[in-house]
């Protein structure tokens, strides 16, 4: 019998499969994720389903969950919301990584004034405090979907080019980047393939952290009134329109709000796991 | 570190001043009317002759720079009026401020009470389970949506039990639900941070030789305290610049009369001028916090370097 070779796993996956924080969080956020799409399969009926003679029903065996002030089953609206609050979660940070991560890529590499224009500029955005910002935004620009993650991700944008710039500092001083430079590597092929790979751990970090952050922010914006506009409904409008009903209806409010901790729960375990395991200064 | 103190200063200048640019141009970036965009509904209803002569009396004729330059004198000399009510911003403003200063004061007070004996408890007992619990209770206050622990507060408390007030201002009872909500995020945060600096410090040399001097555990816990509640410190205070932004959906809640609430409303009703202006005044308010929090770093830190 011959020896069947063992693909040794990379020390990283090794010791996030050891970490109980990560464990959890990805085993949970799997679960929520997986709800949100297959909703149209697992959801009892649409979620715009109006039935009159069965409003504001409390918790019983024929609807889980409830239903709301048009009879419209509180399960199934969650289950769909879903996919609108864990979109509104992802979008900004894809937004707000992918522009921050560029602009502090080409601070931190080119420096001197483009390091001091991009910064100042990121200065700027951090002197709007919470939602402030977003808020400004939409003032402006009027409520919506599109618009709430615009203002949420421009609102990210600075965290993501402080961090990348900060890093590509440090990594633009290794002799590999010299190295490559010496070899006659052009600009864009240094940045992209050799300090790029290496401000990743944190980058993925700070993602993480920044996708929770976005889906309590766009729930919060939902909840103004100010996010996703009826009928498309999210978690945080769900909580929003609800409100009316209380304190009769309180599955209204108790489900969605529960939803919301859960998800950001799990990313946020999710986040301080791949700290620990990414993060060569936490041992 | 007068010098430091004048040179950090004068590096808010260009953070000032986009602030307000970036404020200003926002109208400007709006697709469409700006003018539609100020009067709202309003526009509806009039001819061109009216719509020209509005146009004309805000100045939206001129170069976009004039117009930068007049909302700038217009704000500080509080000219600057609602679209809606006519009322100078600045007047609405300073008339709300009171209030949300009071809230933020009150629940950061709280937050701190609560949270630096939580964190000092979870890194003396570290690795036990009061540690594990208190951790816990961390990740709850930075997972749990205030809006919705608001919501879930006043179900309980103001509807169900009735020993709360669910809205409104004027007496003491009014405060206690908005600044619990307001303070359970800040407590999540400022344990976790005191926990974690009081690790970093108990594993320095200087606590070592404390406790390998037989210093009591109640002195070396003294000693290490004076420096791990320094980032502490920090951390508190850019809590409190948040705070002051970051009422907006608390205050709307439990309809608290701050600025928060008013910036909702100014939203709402599309008052755009109260909008920019509450933006600007929370902005800079935000910024010149955070320098006091740097410059009270600094104070307290021999370490750093006035260079």
């Amino acid at each position: 019998m011959g020896t069947v070779p063992v693909r040794s796993r990379h020390p990283v996956w090794r010791k996030l499969g050891r970490n109980l924080s990560v464990k959890t969080g990805a085993t949970l956020l799997f679960v929520l994720v997986m709800l949100a799409l297959l909703a149209p399969v697992l959801a009892p009926e649409a979620p715009n389903t109006q039935n009159w003679f069965n409003r504001l029903k409390p918790p019983n065996p024929s609807a889980w969950l409830g239903t709301d002030d048009f009879g419209r089953s509180v399960l199934s609206r969650i289950l769909h919301g879903g996919r609108v609050s864990l979109l509104s979660g992802v979008l900004p940070v894809l937004l707000g990584a992918g522009v921050g991560t560029l602009l502090g890529l080409l601070a931190g590499y080119i420096g001197r004034t483009a390091d001091t224009l991009i910064m100042r500029v990121m200065d700027v955005l951090l002197a709007f405090p919470g939602l402030l910002l977003a808020l400004a935004i939409l003032g402006t620009l009027g409520p919506g979907f599109q618009n709430a993650v615009l203002a949420i991700g421009i609102g990210l944008m600075p965290t993501f080019a402080r961090l990348v710039r900060a890093e590509v500092l440090q990594v633009k001083q290794g002799e590999f980047v010299e190295a490559a430079h010496a070899l006659g590597a052009p600009h864009p092929r240094v940045l992209l393939r050799h300090v790029l790979p290496n401000v990743a751990s944190p980058l993925i970090v700070q993602a993480t952290v920044s996708v929770g952050y976005a889906i309590l922010a766009a729930a919060g914006l939902s909840f103004l009134g100010l996010g996703v506009q009826p009928p498309v409904s999210d978690w945080g409008e769900m909580l929003s329109s609800g409100r009316r009903f209380l304190p009769q209806a309180w599955w209204l409010e108790v489900f969605p709000g529960v939803m919301i901790a859960l998800t950001v729960l799990s990313i946020n375990l999710l986040g301080d796991g791949l700290r620990d395991a990414l993060d060569p200064r936490t041992k | 570190m007068i010098r430091y103190t004048l040179r950090r200063l004068l590096s808010l200048v260009p953070v000032v001043f986009g602030v307000t640019l970036l404020v200003f141009l926002l109208l400007k970036l709006t697709p469409g009317d700006p003018l539609v965009a100020l009067l709202g509904e309003d526009a509806q209803g009039m001819g061109a002759a009216e719509l020209a002569r509005l146009r004309d009396a805000y100045g939206l004729n001129d170069p976009w720079y004039l117009q930068y330059g007049r909302f700038l004198s217009d704000f500080i000399t509080g000219q600057l009026a609602s679209v809606r009510t006519g009322t100078p911003v600045l007047t609405e403003i300073l008339a709300r401020f009171p209030h949300t200063l009071l809230l933020t004061t009150v629940a950061l007070a709280v937050a701190v009470l609560v949270a630096v004996p939580l964190g000092i408890l979870a890194a003396v007992k570290r690795r036990t389970a009061w540690d594990a619990v208190v951790m816990v209770m961390v990740l709850l206050g930075i997972s749990i949506p205030s809006f919705w622990l608001a919501v879930m507060l006043m179900l309980v408390f103001a509807l169900n039990l009735g020993w709360l007030p669910a809205s409104g201002s004027g007496s003491p009872a009014n405060l206690v639900l908005p600044a619990v909500t307001l303070a359970f995020g800040s407590v999540a945060l400022i344990t976790r941070m005191t926990r974690a600096s009081l690790l970093g410090t108990l594993d320095q040399d200087y606590v070592r030789t404390a406790r390998a001097k037989g210093l009591p555990r109640s002195g070396v816990l003294r000693h290490a305290l004076r420096n791990a509640l320094i980032p502490v410190v920090t951390v508190v205070g850019l809590e409190f610049g948040g705070l002051l932004g970051g009422a907006a959906i608390t205050e709307s809640i439990f309809a608290w009369p701050g600025l928060g609430r008013l910036t909702l409303q100014a939203i709402q009703t599309r008052d755009i001028h109260l909008v920019q202006g509450i933006t600007v005044f929370i902005a800079v308010l935000y910024t010149f916090v955070n320098l006091a929090v740097d410059l009270a770093y600094a104070a307290l830190n021999p370490r750093v370097q006035y260079a």
